[in-house]
């Protein structure tokens, strides 16, 4: 039998995405559509108190297809990912 | 040591592994040599100690002590906290390997189980292979006994030395009970609040127990004395071994130190997802244990048994959620297991016919529909989990649909 879902999990997990950034960070290109602006950005520190914090700088972008997208970079580790905020 | 067996009276082994719940606490015998230790009392309880090493108990620490009496009697005690899940896990892995070789066992307290061998003899050949093969599958060195009853059984088990089984046959077993110091029936629970009265007034073995009269001691120390007294007559309940079930059991981290709503929306789709097991076949629930690893080292444990079988969402999750209170500190994870299954059974508590009864009929039909030909999970919901948390994937989960 094919299982055509995946089993019950945690929704809206972040998924890597290819950003490109400008020299203060802040995102450029977004998965190869160029962002027309940034009309929010915000920051998360969380789990501080624990062995594995997490910090994410969010952005709200606008492509110049007019898609809007919320990407964040983990600033531990740098790598960008996309996630519904 | 008699190894014959003189008849064909029910043959109880009792397998007896010392210090059980401290050694999974410590990781193993080895951290527990020549170290007094002692498992540090749990938050809800009363402020006592249980198990203690053999160091500790020479020093005159015994478990049940209160702590400040403990420490002022060792004052080198270490304390470490006690680990039920894991005690747990590892009995039910030790059980399950004593099943394993054939017996019907019925567990007592973790470090305490028992069965009968008389079935066994011609697959192990005979009670020394029997024994043999239940020291071997447990790999713990347990002390093994066995008896005509389960008591005479324990108390052999007590007495045994590791890798030397003690077996006491039925014309003897009166006379073995009788030198037996009173301190075996702490053992029971039944008779274990009768030791510290029966101690205070001199009586050491259970042949003293025996001598008072059946009369004397059911004035003196009421049903526990009565218990105790037949028991030391080799008089015992039979065995009532466990039903070997199917283990459920459904886990989730909680990314945030849980507790409030988030605790309670994590426990519904852990029973959601518990229900929706392909494994239930459709069986209700009689009982269920609710666990957690707690923020601090520890876990945390509960039995919850319903007040009847049933496979209602909502009524189990009423019951497990006032359980949820008595956490003694945040969670970071819960476990969900099912203790004990009921009769399988399809509607419960239809009330009212009609229209409605119709369409849950028709509905139902359709998931059944769409799950065979998708896969169990091919139905799901989303539920809010923590609408508050600032993580967006922490906000909500997928969770089984539930007809």
């Amino acid at each position: 039998m094919r299982r055509l879902v995946s089993a019950p999990a945690a929704m809206n997990s972040p998924q890597p995405v290819r950003v490109q950034a400008s020299a203060r960070g802040r995102p450029v290109v977004v998965a190869g559509e160029r962002v027309e602006s940034v009309r929010e950005d915000w920051l998360h520190r969380f789990r501080w108190w624990t062995d594995d914090p997490l910090r994410r700088h969010y952005y709200e972008v606008a492509t110049v297809t007019g898609r809007h997208v919320v990407v964040f970079r983990d600033t531990f580790t740098g790598r960008w990912f996309r996630q519904n905020a | 040591m008699r190894r014959r067996r003189e008849n064909r009276g029910p043959l109880i082994v009792c397998v007896h592994v010392p210090r059980f719940q401290l050694r999974v606490a410590c990781g193993g015998a080895a951290e527990l040599l020549g170290a007094a230790v002692a498992i540090a009392p749990s938050g809800a309880a009363a402020m006592r100690i249980s198990e203690v090493s053999a160091s500790a108990q020479a020093q005159g620490v015994q478990a049940g002590m209160a702590l400040g009496e403990a420490l002022a009697r060792c004052p080198k005690l270490q304390l470490v906290p006690g680990d039920p899940i894991r005690v747990e896990q590892a009995w039910e892995q030790a059980v399950r390997t004593l099943e394993g070789i054939g017996a019907h066992v019925e567990p007592d307290r973790p470090g305490l189980a028992y069965f009968d061998a008389a079935g066994l003899l011609g697959m192990h050949g005979g009670l020394d292979g029997v024994i043999a093969a239940a020291g071997t599958a447990l790999l713990r060195r347990p002390r093994i006994g066995a008896g005509p009853t389960r008591f005479c059984a324990l108390a052999a088990a007590l007495a045994a030395r590791p890798r030397r089984a003690r077996i006491i046959a039925e014309c003897e077993a009166r006379r073995y009970l009788a030198t037996q110091p009173v301190s075996t029936l702490r053992h029971r629970s039944e008779t274990e609040p009768l030791v510290p009265a029966v101690e205070r007034l001199g009586i050491s073995t259970l042949g003293d127990i025996v001598k008072l009269g059946a009369g004397a001691v059911a004035d003196r120390f009421g049903e526990p004395g009565t218990i105790a007294r037949r028991l030391a007559l080799a008089h015992d309940e039979p065995l009532r071994p466990r039903r070997v079930e199917d283990q459920l059991t459904e886990s989730m981290k909680l990314a945030d130190a849980g507790s409030g709503l988030l605790l309670q929306r994590t426990l519904e789709v852990l029973v959601n997802r518990l229900l929706a097991r392909p494994e239930r076949r459709g069986r209700t629930i009689r009982a269920l244990i609710l666990s957690a690893r707690l923020v601090e080292r520890g876990t945390w444990r509960e039995h919850v048994a319903l007040r009847e079988a049933i496979a209602d969402p909502h009524r189990i999750l009423l019951a497990l959620t006032a359980r949820l209170q008595l956490l003694p500190t945040p969670a970071v994870a819960l476990e969900l297991a099912v203790a004990e299954f009921g009769p399988a059974t399809d509607d419960q508590r239809t009330l009212l016919d009609g229209e409605r009864t119709a369409r849950d009929a028709r509905r139902r039909k359709a998931v059944g529909q769409v799950r065979a030909l998708a896969g169990p999970h091919a139905l799901l919901r989303v539920l809010v989990v923590a609408p508050d948390s600032p993580l967006p994937e922490h906000r909500t989960m997928s969770t089984p649909w539930l007809e």
